[in-house]
């Protein structure tokens, strides 16, 4: 059996910390990768993060599913709370994942429907993020930040200046893709475009339409993920930025889980 | 014969020789779409209703294969998720289930988990589960992924339509032989549309060449036994060859698509043809063997029997091209090649073959029709009979045509593509077995358009389900409803549906944290206003495929048909579609060739000969179609076209009329002029007959039976033709035709019986 609590789902929290890096850039350009992913890196992060998204997720066939949620993250994603605004047949549900000491995450729902919280068990890296077409994995890269599942390369620097960078899978990834190319624009450091590719076959294709300046941070607003294959796409929509705001410690508990 | 002449016979040679290369290199370009697709009609609201279903819920069909084995132990569970990976591998293969990579969902202690339901080494106790689990499920119980005895499971998969059908039939095959069979665990038996495409496909590039070959070969057999010299045999072969070239070539150059029934064109130009140069021939070594010299020959045979050549070759393309009126592209392309050849060889015949005949020396030594021998005995005896029995005749054949009305009363439709192969075949045993384990090959799919997210609603689908489950011949059924019930089972141990649109939205929620959302997406939209059934239903014929439907739709009014509307598709549909599309092209083609026939045949100068000489043809189809009902053979793809083939290849009856009023116009009375017509045409009928029927019983040697019923049935109906030329239609032209047009005035019947 699967372990229930394995830390997968911390990657919902990586991809709203993803999409909360950035900061003022002033204009430079970098000559090397790993010039460019040191720049990255070396974004700040906001400590919290109060946000309200809309993910819209439309089938190839153009039917069409738009949830509203809020929601809360702190100690950098460690802890994090997602309740569902719209629609309204699922308002007032909830997802929580809070990081253990032991780097485990525990992760509950909580469904008014059904009257309790339940413990959600672990899914795969490559399974899709509330039906969406965002998988776990894919929304870890947001940032750019691919781990030490690549090996970067900066394929060439366009107009712009945009960074060209491609990732080949690295000695004993656990990426379900063995390249990756993206482009980075020097401006905001915030790939603007992520191509997903296995077995030389294009799989997906995630694409920053909008960015948003909240105080010292620049943020995507607008972000698109596209499965190739099935032609379904999900867009998220994030706007009402409170940033380093005071996040009181009960919102990331059961009982405000239900609320 | 002049320099002249000469170079202008060169010339028509050379002309011929240029166009067929010309457009036989067109026949390079022809492609082969064999699929059961390529028989949809044009306007199917089925196929329309399929195409929506593709696109909003993904899979084009399904492919099934029964892996027979001791399920339940390590191995064979390692060997099944092995063969799961590898089919889900395929190009063309969208999604595999089965018991190696099925998913189950446990409440566990207030987790809820979503995991294999069978590990890669699964310990005695997780078996046990397993098995447990695949029993009571509401997803899986009733054997539908493992066979309850634990002896076979299904692997089910998901196939697009985009890909080619052989190849992929091919991959899936090789596969399970490598992972399953080759392993020793036990047989396979696969069945699925794109496997019944490939062999049709398979089958029919066999097909066409060696039907063809056999049937060259019997009629060059015949040509020779009526001439008796090689250049008769080989001269009418030369002229189809021209005629084949040239409709291939022009299908080619059109860009059109060969399909299942156009193995029958070759069989069908090659008998139909060589009938034209026949009786050119026939009539060219008649005048020779009265001494005519060569050219004074090829002229009266062009002029005489040419004009009846000319008729019924036109006549039959007529018949022919009705089938291009067809809704279905299957039917036209056959309309089309046909037709095609067959006024492709009636030129050659017209022109070719004089050219080619003033080129040759005139034979040493030639047969003259009429000359004393055991075939003018015959024919002698025919035209006594005929003179003296006429009403007897007339009378018989009255009887013979209320008898055939009888049994086209008993005929029964049956156009289900699973019976063109042989009972006995591979494909048919592999379908009765899985059929018999899962339930059903074919599909019926209900697209239902609602509030899905309304209790109501799902509470009527599964009502639906529950109630289709118990149609003989209807195998599991499978929607959201389905899925949802699982769920709330696994989540709330009642095993029933949510009862609030929150508690469906919400555990539809809940599933998409941890379950595979394909297993939602592919029954219901995202916005819960679409959703779909699928029922798995046996491949039956299509009289019982009706039954069941109605039986479906019925179920559908009384229960989903209250809260949702209805859209109905599928396998067992589209081919029910066909059937009807069929049924309209029969009707249509076979009046249509009927009326043709008697203008074109018309042209003889005489309406009511054209009627007359139509009697012979009209009570031949009867009794073909009498023959199908006493015999039980079925209305399929094939016999359905028989009618307006047969009007069309019978009409060489129009020879007889013709030399019989041929005979009239010099002034010989009714019942010598008939004498004289039989003793000079019939044995071209009779050898007309024989070469047809010769040509088409090669469609006996064929593996699809509607072909080789065909066949069967053409052969009896050319030889009917002849045997009605030779005795009804003297009679009834005695009769009703003693003063055509032009003729001298007959003296009043005299009845001799």
């Amino acid at each position: 059996m699967t372990d229930p609590r394995r830390p997968t789902r911390r990657l919902v929290t990586t991809l709203f910390l993803a999409l909360l890096l950035g900061g003022a850039v002033s204009a430079q350009r970098y000559t090397t990768a790993a010039e460019i992913t040191a720049a990255m890196d070396a974004m700040p992060n906001p400590s919290t993060t109060v946000a309200t998204l809309r993910m819209t997720i439309t089938a190839a066939s153009g039917h069409s599913l738009t949830r509203t949620m809020q929601i809360w993250t702190a100690d950098e994603g460690r802890s994090q709370l997602i309740k569902f605004l719209e629609p309204a047949d699922v308002r007032g549900s909830g997802f929580l994942s809070v990081e253990q000491a032991s780097g485990e995450s525990e992760t509950m729902i909580y469904l008014p429907a059904l009257g309790r919280v339940r413990r959600v068990a672990g899914g795969q890296e490559q399974d899709a993020f509330f039906g969406s077409d965002f998988s776990y994995e894919e929304i870890s890269s947001l940032s750019g930040d691919f781990g030490d599942d690549f090996t970067t390369t900066l394929l060439e620097v366009q107009p712009g200046p945009v960074y060209v960078m491609e990732g080949t899978a690295a000695a004993g990834s656990t990426s379900s893709y063995d390249r990756i190319v993206y482009q980075v624009p020097e401006a905001t450091l915030i790939p603007r475009r992520v191509e997903f590719y296995r077995a030389g076959e294009l799989i997906k294709v995630l694409t920053i339409s909008g960015t948003v300046t909240v105080g010292d941070y620049t943020l995507p607003s607008i972000i698109r993920m596209e499965t190739v294959a099935t032609g379904s796409f999900t867009t998220i929509d994030q706007s009402d930025f409170t940033l380093d705001g005071d996040i009181p410690a009960d919102v990331f508990t059961e009982r405000f889980l239900q609320r | 014969m002049t320099k002249a002449d000469r170079r202008r016979d060169w010339l028509i040679i050379a002309a011929f020789a240029l166009v067929s290369i010309g457009l036989g290199l067109g026949a390079l370009r022809l492609k082969l779409d064999a699929s059961v697709a390529a028989m949809l009609p044009d306007s199917s609201t089925v196929a329309e209703l399929q195409r929506e279903v593709s696109d909003v819920f993904g899979a084009d069909g399904i492919m099934v294969a029964l892996v027979e084995g001791d399920i339940y132990t390590p191995r064979a569970v390692g060997a099944l998720r092995q063969l799961s990976s590898a089919l889900a591998k395929i190009p063309g293969v969208t999604a595999v289930t089965s018991a190696g990579n099925a998913q189950r969902m446990l409440d566990d202690d207030g987790f809820l988990v979503i995991e294999d339901l069978l590990p890669a080494t699964p310990t005695a106790a997780d078996l046990a589960a397993a098995r447990d689990y695949l029993e009571t499920s509401p997803l899986y119980r009733g054997g539908l992924l493992v066979a309850l005895d634990g002896k076979a499971a299904n692997v089910v998969m998901e196939v697009s339509g985009d890909v080619d059908s052989s190849a992929l039939s091919s991959a899936i095959r090789m596969t399970l032989d490598r992972d399953w069979q080759g392993e020793g665990l036990g047989a396979v038996h696969l069945v699925g549309g794109p496997l019944i495409d490939g062999e049709m496909r398979a089958t029919l590039a066999r097909e066409m060449p060696l039907l063809g070959g056999v049937a060259a070969l019997l009629i060059l057999v015949m040509l020779y036994l009526n001439f008796r010299t090689v250049r008769g045999a080989l001269l009418p072969l030369m002229t189809v060859l021209v005629g084949l070239l040239w409709s291939l070539g022009v299908m080619g150059w059109l860009g059109a698509e060969l399909s299942t029934l156009s193995v029958i064109a070759p069989v069908a130009i090659l008998a139909v043809g060589s009938s034209f140069s026949l009786h050119l021939l026939g009539r060219f070594f008649q005048e020779l063997s009265h001494g005519k010299d060569k050219h004074q020959a090829i002229a009266t045979a062009r002029k005489e029997t040419g004009l009846g050549v000319l008729i019924s070759g036109l006549a039959i393309a007529a018949a022919l091209s009705t089938f291009s009126l067809s809704g279905m592209p299957t039917v036209r392309a056959l309309g089309l090649l046909t037709a095609g050849g067959v006024l492709g060889t009636l030129i050659a015949a017209l022109v070719l073959l004089p050219a080619v005949l003033g080129l040759l020396r005139a034979p040493r030594r030639v047969v003259d029709p009429e000359q004393p021998g055991m075939i003018a005995g015959f024919l002698e005896a025919v035209a006594r009979f005929a003179d003296r029995r006429r009403y007897a005749i007339l009378g018989a054949a009255g009887v013979l045509l209320a008898l055939a009305v009888v049994g086209t009363t008993r005929i029964v439709p049956n156009t289900a593509v699973i019976d063109y192969f042989n009972a006995n075949s591979p494909l048919r045993k592999d379908y009765a077995v899985v059929e018999d384990a899962f339930g059903g090959s074919s599909q019926v799919q209900v697209l239902v358009t609602g509030d899905l997210s309304e209790p109501a609603t799902l509470q009527s689908m599964l009502a639906f389900q529950e109630r289709v489950a118990t149609i003989e011949g209807v195998g599991p059924t499978t929607s959201i409803a389905t899925v949802l019930r699982a769920i709330h089972y696994t989540l709330t141990g009642v095993d029933g549906l949510p009862t609030t649109r929150e508690e469906i939205a919400q555990e539809l929620l809940l599933y998409q944290l941890s379950g595979d959302p394909k297993q939602v997406s592919q029954y219901l939209t995202l916005d819960s206003q679409l959703g779909l059934v699928d029922i798995a239903t046996k491949s039956e014929s299509t009289a019982i495929m009706r039954s069941i439907v109605n039986d479906i739709e019925a179920a559908g009014a009384a229960t989903l048909g209250q809260h949702a509307t209805l859209g109905y598709t599928g396998s067992t549909l589209l081919q029910l579609d066909i059937e009807d599309s069929l049924m309209h092209d029969f009707v249509i083609s076979l009046s249509l060739a009927i009326v043709l026939v008697v203008i074109i045949d018309s042209f003889v100068r005489s309406f009511r000969a054209a009627l007359v000489t139509i009697l012979a043809l009209l009570l031949t189809i009867a009794l073909q179609y009498g023959v199908l009902g006493f015999l039980g053979i079925p209305l399929d793809l094939s016999t359905m076209l028989l009618g307006a083939l047969a009007i069309g290849v019978g009409d060489y009856a129009i020879h007889l009329t013709v030399r019989y009023m041929e005979e009239r116009r010099s002034g010989r009375q009714p019942e010598a002029a008939m004498n004289q017509a039989l003793h000079s045409s019939g044995r071209s009928i009779l050898f007309t007959a024989l070469t047809l029927g010769a040509g088409f019983l090669a469609m006996v040697f064929s593996q699809f039976v509607p072909v080789r019923t065909l066949g069967s049935l053409m052969a009896f109906t050319v030889l009917s033709v002849g045997t009605a030329s030779l005795t009804l239609l003297p009679a009834a032209c005695l009769v009703f035709l003693r003063n055509p047009r032009g003729s001298a005035p007959a003296p009043a019947v005299r009845g001799t019986n």
